[in-house]
């Protein structure tokens, strides 16, 4: 069923991003910051996509520690990569919206030096499964539970502590205008996170049928 | 003085939307960085998509020839 669904989601995908950036371009600048502002919406949606997949990721490999079942291996694996892509895309977008509404690129404030450490924890996890060899599916589902337990603190840390960041009230807080067009980008990352997430299971599904193979054929 | 800043140094709790003019004299032009930022998020998700969806053709690919290879006993 996932593998129908796929298509039709990134095609779904597809037209929301293609019309987002005309949504985005009617939509109102903000009183403080201006036009940057606009970087919001694709910011923001990453941003939350990520710390999806983190807790994905989390509960994905807690289940494999637990009961050593395959698809949940490869669900957190998924979820890992999935969270550097999107966090990627977090750690680049914010630092250009910074520059204009801060005067600066980076502040290591605590949800900017939050998301970096969680990404660079997922960056150890996908590190650790290509290089740690036999066993590296233990090993990096221990660090994935870790890395995704992160994803609240990384939430939450902008009202924990004082920080140049805005705060998480803004989301509920956001008006009319600047509401639906986020809504808009964020629906578009969650169903392309869906189809990636569906595919980047089945490949590594794939590859681990690949590996047994390769083991039958040696035996 | 160092308290002040302290109090400054907080995020901002809500946004407004903008209804005076002069947005456009602002004195670093934000259009380039919008731009750029937009850029980033379609180059690395079509780069991402892209890349993922090679490596599953190319794994299935080789999947079908290793059981063909097992079924025949080679």
């Amino acid at each position: 069923m996932m593998n129908r669904l796929v298509p039709v989601l990134l095609i779904a995908a597809a037209i929301v991003f293609g019309y987002a950036p005309f949504l985005i371009r009617d939509s109102p600048a903000e009183d403080t910051m201006g036009v940057v502002f606009k970087i919001f919406y694709f910011h923001v949606s990453s941003a939350l996509t990520m710390m999806l997949s983190a807790i994905v990721c989390a509960v994905a490999s807690a289940a494999y520690l637990r009961r050593r079942s395959r698809t949940a291996d490869h669900l957190a694996l998924a979820a890992a990569e999935l969270a550097v892509v999107f966090g990627a895309i977090v750690l680049i977008t914010g630092p250009l919206w910074a520059r204009k509404s801060w005067g600066f690129w980076w502040v290591w404030d605590a949800r900017v030096t939050s998301t970096l450490v969680m990404w660079m924890m997922f960056s150890s996890y996908l590190l650790l499964r290509k290089y740690a060899g036999v066993g590296s599916e233990t090993l990096s589902a221990a660090v994935g539970v870790f890395a995704g337990v992160m994803s609240p603190l990384v939430y939450k840390s902008v009202d924990i502590w004082r920080t140049q960041h805005p705060t998480t009230n803004v989301l509920p807080s956001l008006p009319p205008g600047m509401r639906g067009v986020w809504l808009w980008c964020l629906v578009g990352f969650l169903m392309l996170y869906v189809a990636l997430m569906a595919l980047r299971t089945r490949l590594a599904a794939s590859q681990a049928a690949l590996d047994d193979l390769h083991l039958a054929l040696e035996d | 003085m160092p308290l002040l800043l302290f109090a400054l140094a907080q995020g901002q709790g809500q946004f407004v939307p903008f209804t005076g003019g002069g947005v456009g004299q602002e004195t670093l032009p934000a259009t380039p960085l919008i731009y750029a930022a937009y850029a980033v998020v379609w180059l690395v998700l079509l780069f991402y998509v892209f890349t993922l969806w090679r490596k599953i053709g190319k794994v299935e690919r080789e999947l079908k020839d290793v059981a063909a290879r097992v079924r025949t006993g080679k």
